[in-house]
């Protein structure tokens, strides 16, 4: 056994992720300058948005996720991360992502989340040509078999069976039902499949019937709009929440480890509380199941107002696995003593946007409130900002194991400009979205109906920190000799 | 004031603001305690601060989730214009690629019933106060038919746009509606 054994794949699944990322990045801010400038058609914009709204979650922070995850568990565990299903899950998820960039060049416009019927209605209508739907939906297939199925099962195989291979033990392991160990992960390996096989199936069914396999009022069922948006939102608001458990899973591991106290200065290794902790993680994954309908709360008629009613109370549940977090990882650190690295305060600072973002999240999951706030740019700034802050989580744990992954130790100077140039551009732009969003300006819409540029040259400000951050990020990674270590004078 | 798209944002950054400045006071606190080694349990003080922490999380909770109840937009028609609720007037709209059907196009002040429907994706109904302030926005899907009824308390021009993204034409999908 070799450590390559542990790193390789989760290398590859970093740097990928990384490509995904920084291209979708790009276009975002591509984005912001086409509403300044109006410089671009509508069709162009939408093409870029649709990019935008594909890459950065799913090949960028999705794939992060899987890398860094899968890493633990295997230096946890003892065991390598380089089996059949590990590997399918990093081919298959690249070669969907590439699938939907062939549909996006081919003109599919449909934003991320699809709009379901736009896909169809828009080859229809003769905006895209139908091959780019079909191209489409086998991409969004392709990334679905990975997020539902190969990367759940490739985790649950890691941690439920296999044998222990001590060389790879690089951690002490804290045990799999705590939430210092593994507790964190447990919600999305048995939350995710169950819930996501509804739309899964939908979606392959349409898939073949789009091959001209079975014919296509074989799943009429399924082209119904309010049929699919049911299992596409109970699937797509899980998904998100069971990231968000994942990253809080993450604050709970690598926080204890960046303790003062402790034998030899490694850290305490367990929460202030480790019962609350996994009292959090049991209640936050329980409440966010249904709280899903809080996406459909604007349908007046056609949701039961009993379902909206349940999805906001659950959607307020959720803040309350929130707010045990919230003091358990801060008496953590208060406690046993922070000590301060690049992986600790990514961490923490992570988690703080985290719930700030939180509070927004939980506006937009009452009723009275989604009635003035749906679909304006409040809803993006929510979505644009769990996924910066689990993002930013993630980072935590990607210098927490540099070393390892890339063979020496992180620039410390540059790790901390890009920690805290990505927490301060998330936190702007949150504020700045969240105020247009109160101005009812329309997410998704270009042009803007804005007579004032202040607000996007505020956005783009913001996006251009975020930008500098992962810049800075990527000299250290490739170019770290650029800007030196701080030198440490010893006297005498 | 509270209940607007503005006011919630408002909220929004009052509770957050302070939260994230306490957050990150009690990180840089810990970092010192941690680099100092004045570092220790005080369990009895914690344990007031979680019981208090837990109920102020939850008096917030049970105070938005009561006072909310009254916007929820067929409870406030229910509750304000509980005489002429049912005497609304009545507004048919289609929304379809990028434009609106709206018939009737003018109404007179009062509640408003509208009945819309999509005819191709998803679309929104929502509709604009005068002075911009988004008063309701409403998701349509092809095949099914909402209803909602809104109270309009003043004359003017209210302006319709589209929320859901729909194609090329998203960002051009928008009408008006003249109440006097």
């Amino acid at each position: 056994m070799k450590i390559e054994d542990l790193t390789t794949y989760p290398r590859r699944m970093v740097l990928t992720s990384m490509l995904w990322f920084y291209t979708g990045g790009a276009l975002g801010i591509t984005m912001l300058l086409l509403h300044l400038t109006g410089l671009a058609t509508p069709q162009t914009y939408y093409q870029l948005m649709t990019f935008h709204g594909f890459a950065m979650p799913f090949g960028g922070l999705f794939q992060l996720m899987m890398a860094l995850s899968l890493l633990r568990v295997g230096f946890c565990y003892g065991k390598p991360i380089n089996d059949g299903l590990v590997k399918l899950s990093y081919i298959l998820l690249n070669l969907g992502m590439l699938l939907v960039t062939l549909a996006i060049a081919m003109g599919a416009r449909t934003s991320y989340t699809l709009m379901f019927p736009l896909p169809a209605a828009g080859a229809f209508k003769e905006l895209w040509p139908l091959e780019a739907v079909t191209v489409l939906v086998w991409g969004v297939v392709m990334v679905l078999a990975v997020v539902i199925v190969l990367y759940p099962a490739a985790l649950a195989r890691l941690i439920f069976t296999g044998k222990t291979r001590e060389a790879l033990v690089l951690e002490k392991f804290m045990g799999t039902l705590n939430p210092s160990g593994m507790a964190g992960m447990l919600p999305y390996i048995f939350i995710i499949p169950p819930i996501g096989a509804a739309i899964s199936l939908a979606a392959v069914a349409i898939g073949t019937a789009l091959l001209g396999l079975v014919p296509i009022s074989s799943v009429g069922w399924a082209l119904h709009s309010l049929n699919f948006n049911y299992p596409f939102w109970i699937f797509a608001h899980n998904l998100m929440e069971a990231m968000g458990i994942m990253a809080i899973g993450t604050v709970y591991w690598l926080i204890p480890r960046y303790t003062v106290t402790g034998a030899g200065g490694t850290g305490v290794r367990t929460l202030y509380s480790e019962k609350l902790g996994l009292f959090a993680i049991v209640f936050y994954s329980t409440a966010a199941i249904m709280a899903f309908p809080h996406h459909l709360f604007t349908m007046p008629t056609s949701q039961p107002q009993g379902l909206s009613y349940t999805g906001q109370v659950a959607s307020w549940l959720t803040g309350f696995g929130a707010a045990f977090s919230v003091f358990n990882v801060l008496a953590t650190s208060y406690v046993f003593g922070l000590r301060l690295t690049p992986a600790s305060l990514a961490a923490i600072l992570g988690f703080g946007v985290y719930v700030a973002d939180g509070f927004l999240a939980m506006q937009l999951g009452t009723i009275g409130w989604a009635y003035r706030l749906h679909g304006t740019y409040a809803a993006t700034a929510h979505l644009m900002t769990i996924l910066l802050a689990v993002t930013l989580i993630w980072i935590g744990a990607l210098y927490h194991s540099h070393q390892l992954l890339f063979g020496r130790p992180e620039n410390k100077k540059m790790a901390y400009i890009h920690v805290t140039t990505t927490a301060a551009a998330a936190l702007g732009l949150l504020y700045t979205m969240a105020a247009l969003g109160g101005l009812g300006i329309p997410r998704r819409a270009y042009p803007l109906p804005l007579t004032d540029p202040t607000y996007v040259a505020v956005l783009l400000l913001f996006a251009a920190i975020l930008a500098v951050g992962q810049i800075v990020f990527l000299i250290q990674l490739f170019k770290p000799k650029i800007v030196r270590p701080v030198a440490v004078k010893v006297s005498g | 004031m509270i209940e607007t798209g503005m006011g919630a944002v408002l909220l929004f950054s009052y509770l957050t603001a302070p939260f994230l400045v306490i957050f990150l006071l009690l990180v840089v606190l810990s970092v010192r305690r941690g680099k100092s080694g004045g570092f220790g349990a005080h369990t009895e003080v914690l344990k007031v601060v979680e019981v208090v922490w837990l109920i102020g999380v939850g008096v917030v909770w049970l105070t938005i989730n009561l006072v909310s109840i009254p916007w929820i937009p067929w409870l406030q028609t229910a509750i304000q214009q509980p005489a002429v609720a049912g005497e609304a007037q009545v507004v048919e709209v289609d929304a379809y690629m990028w434009a609106y059907k709206i018939n009737p196009m003018e109404v007179r002040v009062g509640p408003v019933k509208f009945v819309a429907r999509a005819l191709d994706t998803i679309h929104a109904l929502a509709i604009y106060k005068p002075d911009g302030q988004l008063l309701a926005t409403v998701m349509l899907m092809p095949g099914m038919r909402e209803e909602i009824t809104v109270v309009f308390d003043r004359e003017g021009e209210y302006v319709i746009r589209c929320l859901e993204y729909c194609g090329d034409g998203h960002g051009y999908m928008f009408s008006k509606i003249i109440v006097r």
